[in-house]
Parts: structure tokens; C-alpha cells; sequence
């Protein structure tokens, strides 16, 4: 008996010493990396940080990589003389611009939202859930607006955001990646110049019509996002529009476009769908690879863009 | 259950709690953790505890007949009866539809068109390991090795034992059952030892193994759209994966069992520093490479015989460990690939020179196999081997924030390689003053915690070894 009672209080002794110097590394490490995390200025994190502490953009652009790739503010600021930052994270899908939405407008209220919509992101994945990380060095801070919208996902999912270094999973290289070598970004948008070459059997690829999505299984936590980012931005007299990318080739279908235009209706948003445009269609010189314009491709999109907005009546205010 | 999840890391502190309040009383602790191995495997799906139930039962009920038993011809056919149930077992579960499959094709080739439909079965998950660790004792009471026990709790929780009842180590009953009869200490040199496996474990699985799966799954899973750089990298991270993913799973089942004071075997002893392939399966994998050396490999005559017949030994133990590892031809032809190394190792060199450069030559013969061992198909196996020798191309780097994943990997297979280097040149000579201070080690673990969660993959993903 005794001798348990020695071995057990020399377990318990060295668990609250490792408990304690745990604490004092995590702290310490921690504090750290998050100094480190908010001194980049280029990246995916920095305009994260900027999109939801100091933009004051009336314009902003949300989505996934096609959002950040395909719309230079720059081409609407000058062209409509409004401001205009873009938001898109690459391979985020619309949990995550809920989430967004919502620390966006604990800052500000923008006047317009262009909104990049995807096929994909009704349909059910867990990676939509697993890459609302993005926001994890983000938790604490805004945590009575997120928490709500991470618990979807598991209600355990808070707990180890408590611990600094878990905020901080996955950013470190990232941050030191861009802390020494910058990324160019114009407000926000982050250009690709890379031209895509004309597959060989061109004749053939002409005739492609893309069908990957078939028998999607629908989350509708995906879909209550969507809605719920609709009144969000309607309670703010935010306008919002549904913008569908150009693609290189002829989507066979957009299946999820009916739940959107069902959103569409209800919130009273326009739908501008550009993924048939012949501007675009097998023009690969505008086209970094299968899935992103490159900057030529970005600034004809965009100025397109420019020519919609202006015959929307009334434009908001 | 998965060891990386949220709902084992509160349930081993409870069953841990429970198990050591009654450490006077070994039957108590033995439902205890019989009890906890069926919670934790019915976790999964508790539909299939029913089978772990029939294997137990078969082989303890063998067990008991074989002790009594006196007529040898009798004893065979019990020994019989527990093989065939097991394998029978197995091979509904695993191997039905590839052999139906497998049998439809290749009756097609010559002519023959049958038609006979596939089912939809789920393999269970761990069933090739409990039902190799069943049989195995079953064997070892046959040939009169071990006394077959008469307790039923011990001799289920042996079969059931959480920590290791999904994917291995594959235990012997020589050593594990002797434990579940007799008094557990609860020590504080076995808790921290098993903390510290727990720990590394954890770092082998959640930065090696899942990082590196995130570039592997890419490239592997559209095999048709990389060139050869880029399969060469993905093999070498594949490499690294799986043994992060599976000697990382080791890890922590041998760490928890001794949370439990039970000792599990070492099941890996850093493979890649093997000196030649027959020196690399004494290091990986090595509940499984024993147990087909001493229940297929010696059996079928081994190495004491004549050259035909120990080739022909060797290429079917190499056949059938590839089979074990999954229904598909490209486990086969890995098991068989790995086979003929050892062959021609045997034949043309006598001995082995401890070198660099025998190292680095056993291990890229290692990941030439891991190709076949990942591939989806035959098809695309030969298809990257193709490109990697006559395409090399450009190195495939994902785009944006997922480039930051193989660096994560490189950097964390760095630390592995120096760790694994130390231990394996200079761990036993040189004994660093600050690593024998207790306060040094324990802040050394504090800080691979930290590393995990500043590198860890958390999307509680499998582990590889579950689907064999």
C-alpha cells in the first residue's frame, strides 16, 4: 500500500510539473509565433487579418482561390471611383465566408459584396469544416461570433483553442515564408501569370463538357450558411451579388445552381453567371491552369465586371 | 475508436482511473479492460464484436480440448477446426471479392464468362490482427509451447486488449496472457516510459505521417497528371508516411498498454537505418514479420533444406504477407517484390557491409516497393514507374498556403532522422549530461507537445493499417 501511495504521488508530482512547464511553453511559444503571425503583411493571413480589423473597403470580394484570383480591385476602384478590397482565402467554401461575413462587419459594414459562388460548396465535405482553421488564431479574440458557427462542426472543437500553439497549427512556416519573401497583392488580390498551354488534341478538348459533380450528396448546414449570410448582409443594407467565374471549358451543368437561385429569389440578389462566356471558352492565353484566369484573364473578367455593375439600377449607396 | 481523437482522450483517462482503483484485484481489472476494449471497439461499429465474441470463444474452447485431448489425429482436427474458422473468417471478410473478381477476370481471359456477383461487406476493422494473434495461440497450445489458460476474462481481454486490438502489435499469448493472470504493478517508472511512447507516437502519426499524406494523397490519387520528380518525392514522403502512420499507431498502443503495466513488444526499430532488406523486416513491422517466420516460413521447411524449396519458402511467405496486407494485386506483387530482394540479397552476398551506402541502397529498394504498395492499380503502378524513368519533368508544388504541408513534412522527417540517428550510432555510448537530468527530459516531451500542435495534422484521420 505504501509502496503505491510513493509511485502515485511521484506520477502526480511530475503530471503538475509537466503541467506547468507546458503552460510556461505553450505561453511563451505561443506569445511568440502570434507576434510573428501579425507582423506579416503579405499572405493569406495578412488579409485575413486586414479583411476583418482594417478594411473600410465599400466594395469587397468574397470566395475561394477563383474570388482572389479573378477580380483586381484596382480595375474597380479606378473604374467605378469606389474603394474596394478582396477577401478571398484560397480553399475556403461558405462556412468559412459566413464566418467571415460576420467578423467583417464586427469592424464595418461594406455597401456591396461580390460574391464568387461555387458548384462545390453545397455539397457535402468535412474539409469545409476542417479549414475554418484559417480563423483559429482569430478564435479567442472574436469568439462569442464565432463560436457558434465552429461548434456546427463539433462541439469539442473550442477546447484545444484555448492553448496558444494550437491557434497557431500550420501558420508558422507560412508566416515566416512571407515575412521573407512578400507576396505581391493588390488589395487583396494576388495575380497569377502563368498562360496555359493549348492541349494538342485541341479539336478534342473543344468538345470537353465538364461533369465531375454527379450525386453530390447536399449538406444543408451549407445551404443555412448561405441563407444566413444573406439577412446578415441584408440586416446591414449590404447589397450582395451571386458571381459565377468564367471556366475554359463548357460546364455540363452547375448543379447546385438552383439552390442558389432559391437564395436568390428569397434575398432579392442577382445572379451574373460568366461560366459560359465566350470571352473566356477554350481562350487558354487567359487562363493559368484548368481552374484560374491569370492576370489577363482577371482583368478582362473584372472589367466586365465593371460594365455590370454600372447598368445595375439603382446602384446602391 | 481512433487513438487521435477527442472521445479517447477522455475515455483512457477514465478507464485508466477505474482500472488502478482496483489494483489489488486482477479479475476486476481484467473486466475492466474487456469491458473498455468492446467500448472501444464498438465505437467503430458494434456489430462486429459479435466476431471478436465467435473467434474468443472458438480458440479459448480449442484451447481447453488440445490440453485434454490425447489422441494426436483428434488434437489435429481441433487445431484445424480453430484455423479454418479464423481464416474462414478472414477470408469472407477481406478476401471475398477479390478472389470472385479476381476469378471472373481471370476465367474472361480464356474465354469463359460466368456470371457471379460481388457482396457489399465492410471489413471489419483489425481483423487480420486478432484473428493472427488468436490463431497463433491456438498453434503454440497445439505444439505444446504454452499451457492453455482456463480463465475466459484473461483469455478474451487478451484477445480484445484495446491498445493493440486494431492494428497490432500482433502479440504472442506466451507473452501477452501471462500478464492478464497475474498481478499488474502500478509504477512510475511505467507510466512515464509509456507517457513518453504516447507522446512520439503521436508525433510519428499527427506531423510525419498526415502531413505527408496531404502531398501522397495529391499526387498519388491522380496519378495520370504528375511527372517523374514529383512521384519520386511523393514515394520518398509515402515512405515516411507509413511509417510515421503505422509505427507511430505502435507506439501509442505500447505507451497505453503501459499506462495498464502490461508490455508490449517492440514492433519497430528504426527500418530505414536497415543495412539490406532482410535486415529491414527484422525492423519493421516486427510482430508480423515474426509471426509468418514462425508460423508459415519455418513450418514450410525454412532455410534448412534444399535451394528450390527455400525459394520457393521464401517467395510464398513474402506472397502471403502481401496478401495479409490487403485484398489487391499490388499487395501481392509488393509481398513477392520484397521476396525476391531477400533472394537475390542471399544469393549474391554473403554478408552485408554496415555502410551509407548499403543503407541508402536498402532503403531506395524499399521505396521502389512502397510504389507498388501505394498505387491504386498494377496498372498504375507501372505507369509511375514509367514516368519516373522516362519523364522526369518538374516537381509538383501545390499551390498557395498548401505548400506550406511538404515542408511541415520535410522538417519533421528531419527531426526523425536525426532522432532515429542518434539512437541508432550513439544513444549507448554518449549519455548527454542535460538528458539525464528528469526536469530536462520532461521539458524535452513538454516541447514535442508543443511541436505537435504547432505541426500536426488534426482531421482524426486513419490510420493506414486499420483497412489491412
Amino acid at each position: 500500500m505504501k509502496e503505491i501511495q510513493k509511485e502515485l504521488l511521484k506520477v502526480l508530482f511530475s503530471g503538475f510539473m509537466a503541467i506547468i512547464v507546458f503552460i510556461a511553453l505553450d505561453l511563451s511559444l505561443g506569445t511568440m509565433a502570434k507576434k510573428l503571425f501579425f507582423i506579416q503583411e503579405t499572405g493569406k493571413y495578412a488579409r485575413i487579418t486586414h479583411s476583418i480589423e482594417d478594411a473600410d473597403a465599400e466594395v469587397i470580394i468574397m470566395g475561394n482561390s477563383h474570388a482572389n484570383r479573378h477580380y483586381n480591385p484596382e480595375i474597380l476602384k479606378d473604374s467605378l471611383d469606389i474603394t474596394c478590397y478582396n477577401c478571398g482565402v484560397q480553399g475556403q467554401g461558405i462556412i468559412f465566408q459566413e464566418a467571415m461575413l460576420s467578423l467583417i462587419y464586427n469592424n464595418y459594414s461594406p455597401k456591396i459584396i461580390l460574391l464568387n459562388i461555387e458548384e462545390k460548396w453545397f455539397y457535402a465535405s468535412q474539409s469545409s469544416y476542417d479549414r475554418l482553421a484559417d480563423l483559429n488564431p482569430y478564435y479567442l479574440k472574436y469568439r462569442a461570433t464565432l463560436k457558434p458557427i465552429f461548434s456546427r462542426d463539433s462541439s469539442f472543437r473550442e477546447f484545444p483553442l484555448y492553448l496558444k500553439s494550437y491557434q497557431m497549427n500550420s501558420t508558422l512556416i507560412h508566416t515566416l515564408r512571407y515575412i521573407i519573401a512578400p507576396q505581391p497583392d493588390i488589395y487583396g488580390y494576388v495575380p497569377l501569370y502563368g498562360k496555359l498551354k493549348a492541349p494538342e488534341n485541341f479539336r478534342n478538348k473543344k468538345a470537353t463538357r465538364i461533369n465531375q459533380n454527379i450525386q453530390q450528396k447536399i449538406d444543408m448546414n451549407c445551404y443555412k450558411a448561405l441563407d444566413s449570410f444573406c439577412k446578415t448582409a441584408a440586416l446591414h443594407d449590404t447589397k450582395v451579388i451571386f458571381i459565377i467565374s468564367p471556366g475554359i471549358y463548357l460546364q455540363n451543368q452547375f448543379e447546385t445552381l438552383p439552390l442558389y437561385n432559391q437564395l436568390a429569389i428569397k434575398h432579392n440578389i442577382p445572379v451574373w453567371n460568366f461560366s459560359s462566356n465566350r470571352e473566356f471558352l477554350y481562350h487558354y492565353d487567359l487562363f493559368n491552369d484548368n481552374h484560374h484566369l491569370n492576370n489577363d484573364g482577371a482583368e478582362l473578367f473584372t472589367s466586365l465586371l465593371v460594365q455590370k455593375i454600372k447598368e445595375m439600377h439603382p446602384f446602391p449607396q | 475508436m481512433l487513438f487521435n481523437s477527442f472521445e479517447f482522450l477522455i475515455f483512457l483517462p477514465i478507464v485508466f482511473v477505474l482500472y488502478w482503483m482496483f489494483y489489488k484485484n486482477t479479475k476486476a481489472q481484467n473486466i475492466i479492460l474487456l469491458t473498455a476494449s468492446y467500448v472501444f471497439y464498438g465505437w467503430w461499429d458494434w456489430r462486429f464484436l459479435s466476431l471478436i465474441l465467435f473467434s474468443t470463444i472458438v480458440d479459448y474452447m480449442v484451447g481447453r480440448n488440445l490440453m485434454v485431448c490425447k489422441n494426436q489425429k483428434q488434437r489435429k482436427l481441433f487445431l484445424w477446426i480453430s484455423i479454418l474458422i479464423n481464416i474462414g473468417l478472414l477470408g469472407f471478410f477481406k478476401y471475398y471479392n477479390f478472389f470472385t473478381e479476381s476469378l471472373i477476370e481471370g476465367l474472361y481471359l480464356i474465354g469463359i464468362t460466368i456470371q457471379t456477383g460481388t457482396l457489399r461487406i465492410i471489413l471489419p476493422v483489425g481483423i487480420s490482427f486478432y484473428t493472427f494473434q488468436t490463431m497463433s495461440y491456438t498453434i503454440d497450445v497445439y505444439k505444446k509451447k504454452l499451457h492453455p489458460t482456463k480463465n475466459f476474462i484473461a483469455f478474451a481481454t487478451f484477445v480484445s486488449f484495446f491498445p493493440q486490438l486494431v492494428a497490432g502489435p500482433i502479440e504472442r499469448a506466451p507473452n501477452l496472457l501471462p500478464q492478464f493472470l497475474k498481478f499488474r504493478k502500478f509504477s512510475y517508472a511505467a507510466m512515464s516510459a509509456g507517457t513518453k511512447q504516447i507522446i512520439l507516437g503521436f508525433f510519428l502519426k499527427l506531423v510525419i505521417a498526415d502531413r505527408a499524406g496531404i502531398y501522397v494523397d495529391t499526387v498519388f490519387n491522380n496519378a495520370s497528371q504528375h511527372e517523374g520528380f514529383t512521384f519520386l518525392f511523393a514515394t520518398f514522403l509515402f515512405a515516411f508516411q507509413i511509417y510515421g502512420d503505422f509505427a507511430g499507431y505502435s507506439l501509442i498502443a505500447i505507451g497505453t498498454a503501459k499506462l495498464f503495466g502490461v508490455s508490449l513488444i517492440t514492433n519497430f526499430q528504426r527500418p530505414y537505418m536497415a543495412t539490406s532488406v532482410g535486415d529491414f523486416w527484422k525492423r519493421w513491422h516486427i510482430s508480423l514479420s515474426s509471426w509468418f517466420r514462425d508460423y508459415v516460413y519455418i513450418p514450410l521447411g525454412g532455410s534448412r533444406t534444399k535451394m528450390s524449396k527455400w525459394v520457393r519458402n521464401i517467395l510464398i511467405t513474402f506472397l502471403v504477407s502481401g496478401l495479409w496486407h490487403g485484398a489487391n494485386w499490388t499487395f501481392i506483387l509488393w509481398g513477392t517484390l520484397n521476396g525476391i530482394y531477400i533472394l537475390f540479397e542471399s544469393i549474391l552476398f554473403k554478408e552485408v557491409r554496415k555502410t551509407i551506402f548499403s543503407r541508402l541502397i536498402t532503403f531506395v529498394l524499399i521505396c521502389f516497393s512502397w510504389v507498388l504498395f501505394r498505387a491504386n492499380s498494377i496498372g498504375e503502378a507501372i505507369q509511375i514507374i514509367g514516368t519516373i524513368f522516362s519523364n522526369p519533368g518538374t516537381l509538383f508544388i501545390p499551390n498557395g498556403a498548401d505548400i506550406v504541408t511538404p515542408v511541415y513534412a520535410l522538417l519533421a522527417i528531419s527531426m526523425l532522422f536525426l532522432y532515429e540517428l542518434w539512437n541508432e550510432f550513439f544513444a549507448e555510448k554518449y549519455k548527454p549530461y542535460f538528458f539525464q537530468k528528469r526536469y530536462a527530459k520532461l521539458s524535452f516531451y513538454c516541447l514535442i507537445i508543443i511541436l505537435i500542435l504547432y505541426m500536426g495534422v488534426f482531421n482524426n484521420s486513419q490510420f493506414i493499417y486499420f483497412q489491412f
